[in-house]
């Protein structure tokens, strides 16, 4: 009896072992989901919590972030501020569209049923009882009161896009293994209407990389376009024809540390399908006068750039409750929403309020 | 008496561990395994509700009940899930998977060494399919995310190859034994009751032959860009043995964009709206909604070369500019 018992014993653990690497597998590709699907060790991320841990001396304000409390599941991928209490949500998963209402910090999920199948969406904007959604065959217009979908193919992949007065659209690419121009200009009917390359190629980016460099979000302010590279710690102001007009650098913990990684081939390109670039700016969202540009740091942070004077405010978190955000919109009365990876491996729709701490600002040059 | 009350009854001797070590070791043992137990058969309750994963090739309300790690990107459609055709499911795959975004995150569970071994430390993505998982990996180990495997129901490989751009359309054509590039059932199906005539008559080329790069949907960043910078380079080389047509719904302004997008100075054509709408018939039957470009050649009437895999289309464009 006792040598049966641990017979089975023996047989038990065994079992026991065997699933051990494959759940250690899950865990281990839910992380790099998490962190952007990159693998191996991720050494930006180390260099970004050691310049926060060294970091001295208090944000100019807090950020209060307030997560909404959604009655069904969603798996946000982007959303836009439609009006106060109400928000539109793309989600990744299914390519599905969903209106959200605000009751306090709860949220009622209302599904768009879309007539257009969409491919491999990236972005959402709400502009003029339209809704825009960019995919990987172009730009989808959608009336939200329903009515015919209008298609505009843009044969580029879109990293974000913005709507540039009532007649144009202004979208990023995504990067493939060539320079490509880092905003272009479209007018209703799809036609390029004008092109700006980016800055010129930047000597501390490795050469292999230096494509990705062209990626940006978007946001317009009046007659202004504020491109925000994900790969540099910079705002770009361009007017409304894609003339630029000025560069403003933002201060970033751990900036010089991320630039020499990513000057290191052997980080940016480590094989010959894999290229990436150390991560700056996750988010970029316009009020009349104002800014608001999301780092892509382990904590929320924000940074207020005055588009007059050129002064910068720093907004942070004063606790890590998320891995990172991406992802920012901004109502008409300065409300921000964005998006957070929570430490469960899920995203969260969440409002951020800032709230200065002192009047302490540090102008931009 | 007295040894009666010294010597220690049978109940205290178990209590007490110098009389009865090796038991209470077993009953140690015991209630370690029966943790461990629990743990492997909430384990294996796991994988009976991974074979809920099934369920998504023909029920998208399942993914739904999906945890978020197990939830794929992509929804597959299968006419009928009970009849287990790979060939089906895997045209369907290779025209699902995206190949920008790698967020697939279905994993694939098996007992075999050799899949455990595969993918253990990789970036991976895998679809579950009925009896059957379709993979491909990457890592910063090895060189590309387009190495792909097929693996049967019982975890043993079938077949594995790298595709240039992505996709299993090579994984589907050594599955099914057929080495032209289409699967059987489509080659079939157009070469029944004569649709290979209609689509040449609907080319509306007469008897002359021709080798049609036709495009569906572009964008910078999908496998038709190397194809037309191909075709590009050799029509300004004077090799002009490939037309590209585009849909008849495409407008000017569209053909426009996409001449500045991929540089291109050859002549793109309109295809009339019969060969669009054959193509879209066709698609609705397999599936392939999402078919970006297909190579088509016509020799004598007839199709001799139907290409949609774009690796594929690379290969005999390569073959054709020699």
């Amino acid at each position: 009896m006792k040598a049966m018992t641990v017979v089975f014993c023996v047989f038990v653990t065994a079992c026991s072992a065997a699933q051990a690497p494959q759940q250690a597998f899950e865990i281990a590709a839910n992380e790099q989901l998490v962190d952007g699907g990159r693998p191996g060790p991720n050494k930006e991320r180390e260099l970004k919590d050691l310049a926060l841990a060294k970091e001295q001396g208090s944000p100019s304000g807090v950020i209060t972030a307030t997560q909404l409390n959604l009655d069904t599941e969603m798996y946000p991928r982007s959303l836009a501020f439609m009006e106060p209490g109400r928000l539109l949500v793309l989600e990744s998963t299914t390519g599905e569209l969903s209106s959200l209402q605000r009751s306090g910090a709860a949220a009622e999920v209302t599904r768009l049923k879309l007539a257009q199948t969409l491919t491999a969406p990236s972005a959402i904007r709400h502009f003029a009882e339209n809704i825009y959604v960019a995919d990987d065959d172009g730009l989808v217009i959608v009336p939200y009161s329903g009515g015919m979908v209008r298609r505009v193919p843009l044969f580029f992949a879109i990293r974000d896009f913005v709507l540039v007065g009532s007649r144009s659209v202004a979208f990023s690419p995504v990067s493939v293994e060539q320079r490509q121009p880092m905003v272009l200009l479209i007018d209703a009917e799809g036609q390029r209407r004008a092109f700006w390359s980016g800055p010129q190629a930047d000597a501390a980016v490795a050469a292999e990389a230096a494509f990705l460099s062209t990626e940006a979000y978007l946001a317009s302010c009046g007659p202004r376009l504020i491109v925000a590279p994900l790969h540099a710690p910079e705002l770009h102001i361009l007017s409304s024809d894609l003339r630029w007009l000025q560069t403003i650098k933002l201060p970033f913990p751990g900036a010089k540390s991320l630039q020499d990684l990513a000057q290191d081939v052997t980080y940016v390109h480590p094989s010959p399908s894999f290229y990436w670039l150390p991560n700056f700016l996750a988010g970029v969202a316009c009020t009349a006068d104002t800014a608001y540009v999301l780092l892509d740091l382990p904590l929320l942070r924000i940074l207020t750039v005055n588009l007059i004077d050129g002064s910068l405010v720093t907004y942070s978190s004063s606790e890590r409750s998320y891995i990172r955000a991406m992802t920012l919109s901004v109502g008409s009365g300065g409300e921000l929403y964005t998006l957070a990876y929570g430490f469960d491996k899920r995203v969260r729709i969440v409002e951020l309020a800032l709230q200065s701490r002192k009047q302490n600002t540090t102008r931009g040059r | 008496m007295c040894n009666e009350l010294t010597r220690p009854s049978r109940d205290v001797r178990f209590l007490w561990p110098p009389f009865r070590f090796g038991t209470v070791a077993v009953c140690t043992l015991i209630a370690a395994n029966l943790v461990m137990g629990y743990r492997l058969w909430r384990h294996t309750r796991t994988r009976v509700a991974d074979a809920g994963l099934e369920a998504l090739v023909s029920a998208r309300a399942d993914l739904q009940s999906l945890p978020i790690q197990n939830r794929p990107t992509m929804v597959m459609t299968v006419a009928n899930p009970a009849t287990w055709d790979v060939t089906q499911l895997l045209v369907e795959l290779a025209a699902t998977i995206p190949m920008k975004e790698m967020n697939v995150i279905i994993v694939a569970r098996s007992q075999s060494s050799e899949l455990s071994r595969l993918l253990g430390g990789y970036k991976l993505q895998a679809v579950v399919i009925p009896g059957s998982v379709a993979l491909r990996t990457g890592s910063d180990l090895i060189d590309s995310w387009n190495r792909w495997f097929v693996f049967n129901r019982h975890g043993e490989r079938v077949t594995a190859g790298n595709a240039a751009r992505g996709g299993l359309l090579g994984a589907v054509q050594l599955v099914a034994g057929v080495d032209a590039g289409l699967p059987a059932r489509l080659a079939n199906h157009l070469s029944e009751a004569g649709r290979t005539g209609d689509l040449v008559s609907s080319a509306g080329i007469g008897a002359v032959n021709r080798s049609i790069l036709f495009i569906r949907r572009a964008n910078t960043t999908c496998g038709t860009a190397p194809a037309l910078a191909s075709i590009e380079t050799a029509w300004r080389s004077g090799n002009k043995s490939v037309a590209v047509w585009v849909p008849h719904s495409w407008t000017a302004a569209d053909i426009s964009a996409f001449r500045w997008t991929f540089d291109l100075t050859l002549p793109i054509d309109t295809a009339s709206a019969g060969f669009s709408r054959r193509w879209s018939a066709l698609e609705r039957v397999y599936g392939r909604q999402q078919t970006a470009a297909f190579f088509v050649t016509i020799e004598k009437r007839s199709v001799t070369h139907l290409i949609t895999e774009q690796s594929d289309i690379m290969h005999k464009l390569e073959s054709l500019y020699q």
